[in-house]
């Protein structure tokens, strides 16, 4: 289960601010993963919590699923998307079950179900359940937090995940397994994805569609291909980073 | 001062009950202020402004000291279907001062708890689709409540130290031995009811240490469904264990006749003795002893109670205000006239003994010098070393009257002290003249000779009971037991009783039906 997203013409401002988005639009169909790339304070986090109706557009629109965020009930509409954010946020006083079933429980599934879901999700983020499910998020390293992190996002199957720079926080070689293992779990799911980094190699191992966001404006969409020969500076800046490991890719 | 009477009095029952006291009265303040902090707490965190009305009030209410702040309580009368909750003495203001003093580390905790929720997991739940009710019972109270019951942890631990101060308005609790200690100068007591005290304040720290560990790990928890629904019973929980504290420290049925009582052991001798006549006549009796200063007067013109023993020369000068010195009858009878035209209340017949200022020196020094009145020692005095109590040299009638009437000129200026140190320096040799209360048991057993007012300088301090007018009528029993009362105790008795309980330590209620027993013995 899918669901597209659209941005036309978005524009946002902190009342009394200069806008943080100043015109962006693009068209995520349903079950691509969308990168979000862009200096720190650029809106790529603005542009992610429109999403999810954590911000509203000051003019221009916002849909999921076809029906712009001002029409769903906002809690409604973010029980459907699920939401990775930095540094994991795992809730500190819930065992890794409870972090999980956080959002099976909003919806008030049966606890059978609920039972029988979170290890699954739990195995799909590469973690063994019977070692993890009772632990609290302390007791946990960096990459574990971030897969329970992923999979308290996932866990009431909704048709749009957004993720706010997952793995900038965990060491190469974790971040580098989490990357593929997220590439393997989220193509195996189909789920509509948007992923906002500032690690352009992420960025490109991870993208359907890759956005450059420059002071608030798109200063580059399409394809990750397509980056290294966009002649904006800032997307030429961005691709310089990607020189060494191009072929590889 | 050794082990063994200490533990006596912590095996004696009344020292269990004022344990027990202790514990309803900081029971019924907490969850009272918790009622009121933790909401208050959780509505102002997120609104400054309010936060700031808040925590200023608190603060206010904290910086006023408990015995003023139990001044300001007092006058109040706020009833509920005619029960007086706050005002007056006992046990409802008490509790609402305390209440008061509770509610800031509450409330300041709970707001910097609520508030210290890392923004990141406010964020989260939001985002994860949590109601503001969902976000706040899942996510910010469990989050909070570690720096929530710290400040319950601190506001406990303070309501049991502040709780000592209830004695003085008759509230009960340990204040009582302590205040008692201190009056008798008896370290036993005093330590007696601190020991008490911090014993209470280290076992519910404890307690709530454990409660904390305990309930952070529960909330922790969410069960499925209505997540919210434990912390209500909780709530709930509070509210019935607050109302349910609260009932038992207030009597179920009012008793008929309530005897008040200053905070000294005379008075509570001659409040038990009228307490003891009027059930021996059958009426129920209330007993408001150990009121502080002019508290008595105030509860007696308040309604709290109907009698109390009282001294003319008090109410002449310390009530009336009069500066006017008359004779003995002449004051009784203005006493009498001032008092039913301002509040209606009556004094009985006197008692028949005069707790005057006793001028006193060893006996040795008055046999050497020949003394027997105060005029003698006047010569004398410029080379002696005197001490009195902070009361006698604060009173025109006290240390004003050697000065003035008697012309005392010592060449060093009195010493001020403990009135019961003036009596262990005049037995040391330390002092050569002291003033105490002439019926003192003390005087007898030191064997201090008192110098006789030959020029009447000291006003009288008949003793006699106040009551309420009205009270002679709404109970029967009051009146027989004031006649028969009536000149029937001399000041050799007097002392006699309250050396019974100041040295012996007996108990005020055995010494007085002792004495009973003796005196009905005696009667043809």
């Amino acid at each position: 289960m899918a669901e597209s997203v659209q941005f036309r013409e978005v524009v946002f401002a902190h009342p009394g601010y200069p806008p943080v988005l100043r015109g962006v639009t693009l068209d995520l169909p349903p079950g691509e993963a969308l990168v979000l790339l862009g200096r720190s304070g650029c809106g790529k986090s603005t542009l992610m919590r429109l999403v999810n109706a954590l911000a509203f557009p000051t003019s221009g629109e916002v849909k999921v699923g076809g029906r712009p965020t001002t029409g769903w009930d906002p809690i409604l509409l973010r029980r459907r998307v699920g939401y990775v954010l930095q540094e994991a946020a795992l809730f500190p006083h819930m065992s890794v079950r409870d972090n999980v079933a956080v959002v099976p429980r909003l919806l008030g599934w049966s606890e059978d179900r609920i039972r029988s879901r979170v290890p699954e999700l739990l195995e799909r983020t590469g973690l063994d359940p019977a070692e993890v499910l009772e632990r609290m998020p302390r007791d946990l390293s960096g990459g574990q937090r971030q897969r329970v992190s992923i999979a308290r996002a996932l866990c009431a199957d909704p048709p749009v995940l957004l993720l706010d720079e997952p793995f900038s926080a965990l060491d190469p070689l974790v971040r580098r397994q989490l990357q593929l293992d997220f590439r393997r779990i989220t193509r195996d799911l189909g789920k509509t994805i948007i992923l906002v980094t500032h690690d352009v190699q992420e960025a490109v191992r991870l993208a359907d569609q890759l956005a450059l966001l420059h002071e608030g404006r798109l200063a580059y969409l399409g394809s990750p291909a397509g980056l290294p020969a966009c002649e904006h500076p800032e997307a030429r800046a961005f691709a310089e980073g990607l020189q060494p490991s191009v072929p590889g890719v | 001062m050794n082990g063994s009477s200490f533990g006596a009095l912590v095996r004696d029952a009344s020292y269990v009950s004022q344990m027990v006291e202790h514990v309803l009265l900081v029971g019924a303040a907490m969850a009272l202020a918790l009622l009121l902090a933790l909401p208050l707490g959780v509505f102002s965190a997120g609104r400054p402004r309010m936060q700031r009305v808040a925590m200023s009030l608190a603060n206010l209410a904290q910086t006023i000291p408990s015995l003023a702040l139990f001044g300001f309580l007092m006058p109040l009368d706020v009833s509920v279907a005619g029960v007086r909750l706050v005002g007056g003495l006992g046990t409802g203001t008490a509790v609402t001062a305390l209440v008061l003093y509770a509610i800031l580390p509450i409330l300041r905790n709970t707001v910097e708890g609520l508030r210290g929720v890392d923004p990141l997991l406010r964020e989260a739940a939001m985002a994860m689709g949590m109601t503001p009710r969902q976000r706040f019972w899942r996510v910010e109270l469990p989050l909070a409540l570690p720096t929530v019951l710290a400040g319950i942890r601190v506001a406990t631990v303070l309501t049991v130290a502040t709780a000592t101060v209830a004695a003085a308005i008759d509230a009960g609790g340990l204040g009582k031995s302590i205040f008692r200690g201190l009056r008798l100068g008896d370290q036993d007591l005093i330590l007696a009811g601190a020991g008490g005290v911090a014993v209470l304040a280290l076992l519910l720290d404890g307690l709530l240490g454990a409660v904390q560990a305990l309930v952070t790990r529960r909330l922790a928890r969410p069960s499925s469904g209505g997540g919210g629904r434990r912390p209500w019973v909780w709530f709930v929980g509070l509210i019935v264990l607050g109302a349910g504290v609260w009932a038992a420290g207030r009597p179920i049925q009012t008793p008929l006749i309530t005897v008040g009582a200053k905070d000294f052991t005379e008075q509570l001798l001659l409040g038990e003795l009228l307490a003891q006549e009027l059930e021996a006549r059958g009426a129920r009796v209330r007993r408001r002893f150990e009121l502080g200063g002019s508290l008595a007067h105030q509860a007696l013109v308040a309604g709290d109670i109907d009698v109390y023993p009282e001294y003319t020369g008090t109410a002449w000068q310390g009530i009336l205000r009069r500066q006017d010195r008359p004779a003995a009858p002449a004051m009784r009878v203005s006493l009498q006239e001032a008092y039913k035209s301002k509040w209606s209340l009556a004094w009985s017949e006197p008692l028949g003994f005069d707790n005057t200022f006793a001028i006193l020196v060893r006996s040795e020094t008055a046999k050497r010098h020949g003394l027997t009145t105060i005029s003698e020692v006047s010569p004398l005095v410029p080379s002696w070393r005197l001490g009195f109590g902070q009361d006698f040299m604060g009173r025109s009638d006290g240390w004003g009257v050697l000065s003035g009437t008697y012309g005392f000129r010592p060449a060093r200026a009195p010493r001020e002290m403990e009135l019961a140190l003036t009596y262990r320096a005049l037995a040391d040799g330390q002092l050569d003249l002291v003033a105490g209360n002439a019926t003192d048991g003390i005087i007898r057993r030191m064997g201090f000779v008192q110098l006789l007012d030959d020029r009447k300088g000291f006003p009288p301090y008949e003793a006699a009971y106040v009551h309420r007018s009205a009270a002679l009528a709404r109970h029967p029993q009051l009146a027989p037991s004031l006649a028969v009362l009536a000149g029937r105790i001399d000041g050799t008795t007097m002392r006699r009783l309250n050396d019974a309980v100041d040295h012996e330590r007996l108990a005020p209620e055995i010494v007085v039906r002792s004495w009973r027993q003796s005196v009905s013995a005696d009667r043809p």
